[in-house]
């Protein structure tokens, strides 16, 4: 320790709250109850206070620490990253609260990554704002940066849009990404998840049915009410997939990605660690497919000379992070006029058939995130509907189940050709893409997966393929009924929060 | 709380005194950038602010989206209505704010009409479409702030390879009224100088050598004969023309209504109809397209995308934004080291182009039109946004053009064929809100970008990688004090 970092810094924000000092960096050794690395620096909270004044000022006091927590790692460089170094086996043994792994994790989606703790790789150029191929850009400086339209954890701007899977030097070669906002990632993982139980419930009665039969059984795919297509199990167990819809033969649920190909957010995170910021998690170097971490083998296959670059740990609480954010909002608008058309908006939403893969909302059998571990300890479960970062999902004040207003069915379609990139990708071919929830759509302009869209109805209209009906029944209306249609969008947006930046 | 604490740790805790009432552990003392909370009556005007704005944009959006295109109707603000007064300056902010938000579309003229999908790499110096609007890319940091890496202009390219390009990392937009009015000073003042040699030179017959300085900064020499021709070959940092040009990375931009002009036609495809007039007299095919009408050059049906009086408003709003501030740390030991790091600042030569402090001799900014003889009167001090600063404008630069060496030039030539590696002093007000820095956002901390300079900075690049770590840590922190004020606002 420098004499000169001044003692009372060190005090005031790091002993006193069961932070770290560098001898408290150690690593806990897996005693059970150490925390080890990480360290709160009271920047992130999950605490949204209902009144506004109460809220400017808990936004006035995190900006203040992050201003100085800005100072001390000047003074002490590596204090901010270390602070999001918290360690798996302490995670797991119970060591940190959800709260405080949401915050930790949020230190991490705010940090600039730089070369000294990994950024980049040696195969790779310093900036490659077109991605090459599965190893990424890297193209940008942290999550936060492509994260921020409408709020914090939101989306990106159309210049965010990321350029995956190209040859790192022409757009025209990459497939184009606008950043998704974050609110309310842990439910739809946790709706996918049961809904993909459910689909295994369907195989697994067939494959009984096949086997007892002797005769190849078929019955529809149905989760949650949102028909997958039929599914055919010989007697021998193997599956037909040839009436599978919407959803990969591995029958996943698979919510996140403009294509429905990533199944968890840990996977998600992970990757985008990876892809973005040339972060490699121990998880992914140990996996070593170098198509995706890089040639060079060994402990660091990206070359960088950094080594353990996210551990598993930070995996965790950026995982957590995500999941745990907050619930979309729908709020009633400006006037009672409007909230007239948006009354009449919800019906036309109906009838033009919008809600056929906009489904208004699917019901949730039970809100805990389960994070399970991947290296045979316990399993992190974060009840969102008591620890999620506020608001919170509630129940119905009526039945007391919970329901999920996302506006899709988490199901693949095909949105024509004008929409459609010029090749398939990871085999979901060009012209499909998952039904984007709408929930908090009104705080994620511009729209569509490449960020074509600049307002609710260019994005509308855009619409083909199997939305060309009902996009040709909104074209048909009357302006006064489509400003129906898109202010009942607009009501579906996030919780107003104060923000100092 | 207690009983997840290690054992050593929860032992400092209970040692110190510290434990809150309950067992909880004890709040954090706050490091209040101004040394106390904000007092309830600052509080009071934050808060009303916020909510002033969120109420506006609320109904704005709900408008916007029963009525389409609605919130395009600020766009037709004609120079003659700004003329006539039709707005005071407070509605003039206004419109400027919602107008830096504001998402074009095909209806107000955005693009060419062929538009299908982003072209982040510029099609020569006709432009992208890269983004809706302005706060699309100056936002990071906080409203009007500057532009992530991903939000970099891909300029002068080939329309889809990266590496044809010149890369611009997006600058925050808060002070630029100061830095408009203080070059406009600064020209002013070298032209009277050379008109005086010019005067001198023909009265007396005899050559004048002369010294070209203004606020103290020196811009080279110039050699004034008595038949009125003039040796540049010793000028330094500008343009034989001696107008500052404070706006750009290569400074070639002076005023912030063609700044403006130059960033809707580049990122929006949106044509002013100032430069439609210019296309009648002349066609600017590389710049605006082929036409055939002058009055839509870009022939996407539309024409007038962008009135004069909307450069005037939005030039008004940029000239009324808030000005950032020197917020030092709270701890008092860190205050010792930001103390030094600031000495340092000065020692290792930083300030001998990062000038601390530009005096700005008048208050007033006229906004003068390009067509009518009217203008906007601002003042630059009580007009717009706090907190607004003094006349001592500290904006850390010198507003001149330096070589920075071959590692941070440029790939190809630009089109006013400036050195490659030649660009404006980046005033650093505001600086540790605004990473990455350098003109393509490469360096990801103040250190980085410190090392990155070269050329005429080299030895004062190498006078800091030779300070002891603390020194350096020191610099980097005072450098992180430049930031702006703490504000709230609803998120959006």
């Amino acid at each position: 320790m420098k004499t000169r970092i001044p003692a009372l810094a060190l005090l005031g924000l790091g002993l006193a709250f069961g932070g770290c000092t560098d001898e408290s960096i150690a690593p806990a050794n897996g005693s059970v109850g150490a925390r080890g690395g990480g360290q709160i620096l009271h920047t992130i909270s999950t605490h949204l206070p209902v009144d506004q004044r109460e809220d400017a000022t808990a936004a006035l006091t995190r900006d203040a620490f992050r201003r100085e927590g800005r100072f001390l790692d000047a003074v002490d460089p590596g204090r901010l990253f270390r602070a999001t170094r918290v360690d798996e086996p302490a995670i797991e043994s119970g060591a940190w609260s959800n709260d405080e792994l949401y915050q930790i994790g949020g230190q991490l989606f705010n940090f600039t990554f730089t070369p000294r703790v990994g950024y980049g790789g040696k195969d790779l150029p310093a900036y490659g704002r077109f991605q090459t191929g599965r190893r990424g850009g890297p193209d940008a400086p942290r999550c936060e940066t492509c994260h921020s339209r409408g709020g914090p954890q939101g989306s990106g701007d159309a210049a965010d849009n990321a350029y995956l899977q190209g040859d790192g030097n022409s757009q025209a070669s990459a497939l184009e990404r606008n950043p998704i906002a974050l609110a309310g990632a842990g439910l739809l993982e946790i709706v996918a998840a049961e809904m993909t139980a459910e689909l295994a419930g369907v195989r697994s009665t067939l494959a009984d049915q096949a086997k007892s039969s002797g005769k190849p059984a078929r019955g529809e795919l149905v989760a949650k009410g949102v028909s997958f297509g039929h599914l055919t199990v010989k007697p021998d167990g193997s599956l037909d997939p040839a009436e599978i819809q919407g959803i990969d033969a591995d029958l996943v649920v698979k919510p996140f990605g403009w294509k429905g190909n990533v199944a968890t957010i840990r996977d998600m995170v992970e990757d985008e660690l990876l892809l973005h910021h040339g972060m490699e998690s121990d998880f992914l170097v140990a996996e070593a497919n170098p198509a995706r971490v890089g040639p060079f083998g060994g402990a660091d296959p990206d070359g960088d000379t950094v080594t353990s670059e996210i551990t598993e740990g930070q995996v965790t609480a950026l995982t957590l992070f995500v999941a745990m954010q907050e619930a979309p909002a729908q709020l009633t608008p400006v006037s009672s006029e409007q909230t007239l058309l948006a009354a009449k908006g919800r019906t036309f939403m109906k009838t033009l058939g919008c809600t056929s893969c906009h489904v208004s909302s699917l019901p949730l059998n039970g809100t805990t995130f389960t994070l399970a571990s991947r290296g045979g300890g316990a399993s992190v479960k974060v009840d969102l509907a008591q620890e999620g970062a506020e608001p919170r999902i509630a129940p119905d004040e009526q039945t007391g189940s919970f329901r999920v207003f996302l506006f899709s069915d988490l199901k693949r379609h095909d949105v024509g050709k004008d929409l459609a990139e010029a090749r398939a990708d990871r085999g979901v071919p060009a012209a499909q893409f998952l039904t984007p929830p709408l929930w908090g759509v009104a705080r994620t302009r511009p729209f569509l997966h490449d960020a074509r869209a600049a307002q609710l109805e260019d994005a509308i209209l855009m619409h083909g393929g199997e939305a060309q009906k009902a996009r040709d029944a909104y074209a048909a209306l009357a302006d006064i009924d489509r400003g129906a249609v898109r202010v009942l969008l607009t009501t579906l947006t996030r919780t107003p929060r104060m923000v100092t930046q | 709380m207690l009983r997840r604490l290690p054992a050593r740790l929860a032992a400092v805790v209970l040692l110190a005194g510290a434990l809150a009432p309950g067992g909880e552990a004890p709040s954090p003392v706050t490091p209040w950038p101004h040394g106390a909370a904000p007092s309830a009556a600052e509080l009071d005007r934050l808060l009303d602010d916020a909510k002033t704005i969120e109420e506006r944009e609320r109904f704005e959006e709900f408008l916007a989206a029963s009525e389409i295109n609605e919130d395009s109707d600020h766009l037709p603000i004609t120079q003659e209505d700004v003329d006539a007064d039709v707005y005071d300056k407070k509605i003039l902010f206004q419109f400027g704010d919602e107008f830096f938000s504001h998402q074009f579309t095909h209806a107000n003229g955005y693009g060419d009409g062929s538009f299908k999908t982003m072209k982040r790499v510029h099609t020569g110096v006709r432009g992208g479409l890269d983004t809706f609007s302005c706060a699309g890319c100056h936002s990071l940091g906080g409203p009007d702030g500057a532009g992530s890496p991903t939000e970099n202009a891909m300029i002068q390219g080939d329309g889809d390879h990266a590496d044809s390009a010149l890369v611009r990392n997006a600058p925050a937009m808060l002070g630029v009224g100061m830095v408009q009015a203080l070059g406009a000073e600064m020209s002013h003042e070298l032209q009277f100088e050379r008109q005086t040699a010019l005067d001198q030179a023909k009265s007396t017959g005899k050559a004048v050598s002369l010294a070209l300085t203004t606020k103290g900064i020196s811009f080279g020499a110039l050699v004034v004969q008595p038949d009125a021709t003039i040796d540049y070959s010793a000028l330094d940092g500008v343009d034989f023309d001696l107008v500052i040009k404070p706006f750009g990375r290569k400074g070639t931009i002076s005023r912030l209504r063609r700044f403006v002009e130059d960033a809707a036609r580049l990122h929006f495809g949106e044509q002013s109809h100032i430069l439609a007039l210019g296309y009648q007299k002349k066609p600017d095919v590389p710049h605006l397209g082929p036409g055939p009408n002058w009055y839509d050059p870009d022939n996407d049906g539309r024409q007038r995308e962008l009135e004069e009086g909307i450069l005037t408003t939005v030039a008004s709003y940029l000239a009324m934004l808030e000005v950032p501030v020197v917020l030092p740390p709270a701890d008092p030991g860190l205050r010792d080291r930001w103390a030094n790091g600031s000495a340092l600042f000065d020692s290792v030569g930083c300030s001998s182009c990062h000038v601390r402090q530009v005096p700005l001799l008048y208050t007033l900014w006229h906004e003068t039109s390009d067509t009518t003889a009217g203008e906007v009167v601002i003042n630059l001090f009580t007009d717009g946004d706090e907190p607004r600063g003094t006349n001592l404008v500290e904006v850390f630069s010198d507003f001149k053009r330096h070589d920075l060496g071959p590692g941070l030039a440029d790939p190809h030539d630009e089109e006013h064929k400036l050195p490659r590696s030649v660009f404006l002093t980046r005033p650093l007000w505001g600086l540790a809100e605004t990473p990455p820095y350098l003109h393509d956002g490469r360096a990801p901390t103040i250190p980085d970008a410190i090392l990155a300079h070269g050329g005429d900075a080299q030895p004062e690049r190498d006078a800091f990688a030779a300070l002891p770590p603390d020194d350096q840590a020191d610099l980097h922190l005072f450098l992180l004090s430049l930031t702006r004020e703490p504000k709230v606002r609803v998120a959006r």
